[in-house]
């Protein structure tokens, strides 16, 4: 069991917010992502239920128990970081069983724990190296050694894949998700990369300025945004943004900008949206074109691999109905 | 209980990695730094019973001819001997660091020989230099009878004109390598990015010194000269060494060090006028003296960070 | 870049005879104090100061060592430096650490407070250090002169070592803390062997600066058996100002140590220069 519920958190450096009143709940052995753009608070949040940060207000609850004043390793939470931070002068070994050392566990207990470990991440071959003699790959698995020794509760991962390069990358996010089924635990995981996002999180919190903007599953967030900041950072690419005047055919019940997914808007001659095309992005499995309105609105259109766009030829596009969000002056979705 | 122990027991170990470093520094030196502005108030040979006397210790400093002589005699020869080192280090330092910063044959190895001086202890230093220029010493005989510059030995300590420009040679030859390794150095940090660009723009070797070395140079020129200040005007090694604390001949190489540690223990055996206030006041009108180098100097330390 | 500093013949052969010059120089009296150490007697020093020994005399050495308790004051040094080089890595190393990593309402202060101790010279405040060192019992005592020393080189030293510590990545000790790490484990364990180069020049400069220190010993010391090697060399030069050739041995002798500490990590030594600055 490992649920955890935060209640009216506040955190502050000096005069500037850094949380406001955050509630969340987590449900035991979920995935829960924070993203956000950078200086959103997320990895604030994280540090502060690690206890890497005094809070400032509210409360912090592991099964009902209030941990918000407690050290960090008295919380049954571990920890991996961006960085790793494996420690230089030790081996792979003594980074993995430093925890246990401190705990003042036998060499026998530390031995058998660190080759449990070592064996689930297959680590075994390295544990007498250094980590200055590891790859980012071997690292990253290193620190996440580091974290599983202790046995915890709740994980919690700091940006930790945005050292790697792309390929990397993507092996360690599916080797991530495999670990997660096998430790049953939970995990909270930080990142401002929505792809990560949207593949591992069971459930998304997105962040700004110190403030849970949403909370929900993937496909929650991808299909029902709650306000125009969410719908723009879920979903790549990104949403398009139309003023609300640039549009016609449709309801508007008011509403200030009109947001289409570049996967909703199609080639059409009687369409009603024409622009021209500025640049075309062939990927081969996949095209996009970026064509502006008259207004100069810039909006990206997914297209088919076999197409006949051309650039600087006029483009008239369609909304696919039902397809389209309305967003208040203030931003707030209204249909 | 084992929960809140954690954060107990870190901030008690806060303070016992703090504590130990904070009062050896505490007692031995920051309060003494403090105690001047305390003592330089008061009349106290160093036993018995103080007397406070206000700001009369500065008034007898500045004012009365026995001390105030004293004063302008140690600081004006003070100013003269910081003049010599420095002008020395400057200009012989810049000159052997430029062709160090050559590729000069063995230019490591010169390197090496150039610092050696630098470790060795004042007072060795001290007793070797002045054996060598001892009226029968090797550096006379050297003058005498082999290169014939002078007819009779010249007596450098001994010459109430040559006493004090001596005594800086010492200094200099001691701590020229200082200089040079500052110098070199930012030679060096400046070669790579600036020089290329200057060479590209079709600079020759003469402009490219004059436009882009020179001017890096002036940081560590200021580090040597402030450094070396401070140094100068309260280090009175050599003087007290080998002319001892009354800057023989004749108070010719008294300088504010001396002048200081007569002040509180004496001059001579006899000495009467010992008064652990005027120390404080000297101790103190210098370190306002030096004070705009000093705080140069850690304004310099602190943008570092 | 290469051509710039590339020499020509000519210039090369110039520059060697002006680096050679200097060479003389320096070398001039340290290799007139090896050459005349080993002669038999003062007549060879006085007429011949550049010529080799009549005979080699390797007792000088021996000679210098057993007169005017030279062996005492060696000894005292070696005590005294070994002693301030175990005080300050460990005092300045804990007082730093506590500074950058553990900061609290205050630590600036005390960083504030140390910064003052480099830049205003510990000399100018000799009158308030003798008052605090007599009262506290200490005069003419190792254990006082041993305090004094350390105290003063203790600001530079944390200078240097809190520049270094800054260097070392917060999420280090972020993850000794998750990891159950108290101060003393992050500092021992996590930090130190992270900064053992800047630990190696703080006790390099403490070894050699104690070693060569003159004036504290001389204010605080009275009794010549308390004497380090500074101070004995003038009770030295008294006993043999005539005999040179002894005096040669005897200074020679005083070099051994902090030439072979500067032999054996020049570079740390260099280091340090650049980065504390000079002072002794």
């Amino acid at each position: 069991m490992a649920a955890i519920t935060i209640r009216n958190l506040d955190k502050a450096y000096g005069k500037t917010r850094v949380l406001h009143g955050i509630n969340l709940e987590i449900a035991d052995n979920s995935f829960v992502v924070f993203v956000g753009p950078s200086g959103c608070g997320k990895s604030t949040l994280l540090r502060t239920i690690a206890g890497l940060e005094e809070k400032e207000r509210g409360e912090i609850l592991l099964d009902g128990r209030d941990i918000s004043d407690e050290a960090p390793v008295d919380r049954d939470v571990a920890m991996v970081f961006q960085s790793y931070a494996l420690y230089p002068q030790m081996t792979v070994a003594e980074n993995i069983g430093f925890a246990l050392s401190v705990a003042k566990q036998n060499k026998a207990t530390i031995g058998k724990k660190v080759g449990q470990v070592a064996e689930l991440l297959r680590l075994e071959d390295y544990l007498e190296r250094k980590p200055s003699a590891l790859s980012g790959g071997q690292r990253q698995r290193v620190a996440i050694g580091r974290a599983i020794v202790r046995d915890p509760k709740v994980f919690l991962f700091d940006e930790p894949l945005s050292n790697l390069d792309a390929e990397l990358r993507v092996e360690m996010r599916l080797q991530i998700a495999q670990l997660r089924r096998r430790l049953g635990a939970t995990f909270i995981y930080v990142t401002h990369d929505q792809v990560e996002a949207m593949t591992l999180a069971d459930t998304i919190v997105v962040l700004r300025m110190g403030m849970i903007e949403q909370v929900g599953s993937p496909l929650e967030l991808y299909h029902k945004p709650a306000n125009q900041f969410v719908a723009g950072f879920i979903g790549s690419p990104k949403m398009n943004f139309i003023p609300a005047a640039a549009v016609s055919g449709l309801d508007l019940k008011g509403a200030a900008t009109v947001g289409v997914r570049p996967e909703h808007l199609h080639i059409d001659e009687a369409g009603s949206l024409k622009g021209v095309v500025r640049t075309v992005e062939d990927l081969g499995s996949i095209s996009y074109a970026y064509a502006a309105l008259p207004d100069e609105t810039l909006v990206t259109v997914t297209l088919p691999p076999e197409h006949s766009v051309v650039v600087d030829q006029p483009l008239a596009l369609s909304i696919v109905p039902g397809r389209s969000y309305l967003f208040g002056a203030d931003g707030k979705t209204i249909g | 209980m084992a929960k809140t122990s954690y954060k107990t027991k870190a901030k008690w170990q806060r303070v016992a990695l703090l504590t130990p470093g904070a009062l050896l520094y505490g007692i031995f030196n920051f309060l003494p730094l403090l105690g001047l502005l305390a003592l330089c108030l008061v009349d106290w040979p160093g036993i018995g019973p103080m007397k406070f006397v206000g700001l009369d210790n500065f008034l007898q400093l500045f004012g009365n001819p026995f001390y105030r002589d004293q004063l302008i005699k140690a600081f004006g020869q003070n100013l003269i001997f910081f003049a010599i080192i420095i002008g020395a280090m400057l200009v012989f330092g810049t000159f052997l660091a430029l062709l160090l910063s050559f590729r000069t044959w063995g230019r490591n190895f010169y390197r090496s020989i150039f610092f050696l001086p630098y470790p060795l202890a004042g007072a060795a230093v001290a007793f070797l230099l002045e054996l060598i220029v001892r009226t029968k010493g090797p550096l006379n005989v050297l003058i005498v009878q082999g290169l014939h510059l002078s007819g009779k030995p010249i007596g450098f300590l001994g010459d109430p004109l040559l006493a004090l420009p001596t005594l800086a040679a010492f200094y200099s030859w001691h701590r020229m390598s200082f200089a040079i390794i500052l110098i070199l150095s930012a030679i060096v940090a400046v070669r790579v990015h600036l020089i290329e660009a200057a060479m590209l723009d079709g600079a020759n070797r003469r402009q490219t010194l004059r436009a882009v070395v020179f001017p890096v140079l002036a940081p560590a020129f200021i580090l040597i000269v402030v450094i070396v200040m401070v140094d100068v005007f309260n280090n009175a090694d050599y003087t007290l060494l080998l002319m001892g604390p009354e800057g023989a001949p004749a108070r010719a190489t008294d300088i504010m060090g001396t002048f200081l540690f007569r002040s509180a223990f004496g001059g001579a055996a006899t000495s009467v006028n010992v008064n652990f206030g005027m120390s404080a006041a000297i101790g103190l009108v210098t370190a306002v003296a030096i004070l705009p180098a000093a705080i140069f100097l850690a304004l310099r330390n602190l943008r570092k960070d | 870049m290469d051509k710039l500093f590339r020499l020509k013949p000519l210039e090369q052969a110039v520059v060697q005879l002006i680096l050679i010059v200097w060479s003389a120089i320096v070398l001039f009296p340290i290799g007139i104090a090896v050459l005349n150490s080993l002669k038999p007697n003062l007549g060879e020093v006085y007429k011949a100061p550049f010529a080799l020994p009549s005979t080699w005399s390797f007792g000088n050495y021996s000679q210098a060592w057993f007169g005017a308790h030279f062996s005492t004051y060696f000894l005292n040094s070696a005590i005294i430096s070994l002693s301030c080089v175990v005080i300050v890595t460990v005092c300045a190393s804990t007082s730093a650490f506590v500074i950058v990593r553990m900061p609290f309402r205050g630590s600036g202060f005390i960083f504030g407070c140390f910064m003052l101790g480099v830049v205003i010279p510990i000399r100018l405040a000799m009158a308030p250090l003798f008052v605090i060192v007599k009262s506290l019992n200490l005069l003419d005592s190792l254990l006082g002169v041993i305090l004094v020393q350390s105290a003063s080189m203790m600001p530079v030293a944390v200078f240097i070592l809190t520049a270094f510590l800054r260097a070392v990545p917060a999420e280090l000790e972020d993850a000794a803390k998750m990891d159950g790490a108290l101060p003393f484990e992050i500092y021992w364990r996590v930090v130190l062997p992270l900064v053992r180069p800047a630990l190696a020049t703080v006790a390099l400069l403490t070894f050699v600066q104690s070693w060569n220190e003159y004036f504290l010993p001389l204010i605080f010391l009275r009794s010549e058996q308390n004497f380090p090697i500074t101070l004995g060399m003038t009770q030295f030069r008294l006993q043999f100002d005539v005999q040179w050739h002894l005096m040669f041995a005897g200074i020679l002798i005083m070099l051994i140590p902090t030439i072979v500490a500067f032999l054996l990590a020049s570079r740390q030594f260099i280091e340090g220069l650049t980065q504390g600055g000079l002072k002794e």
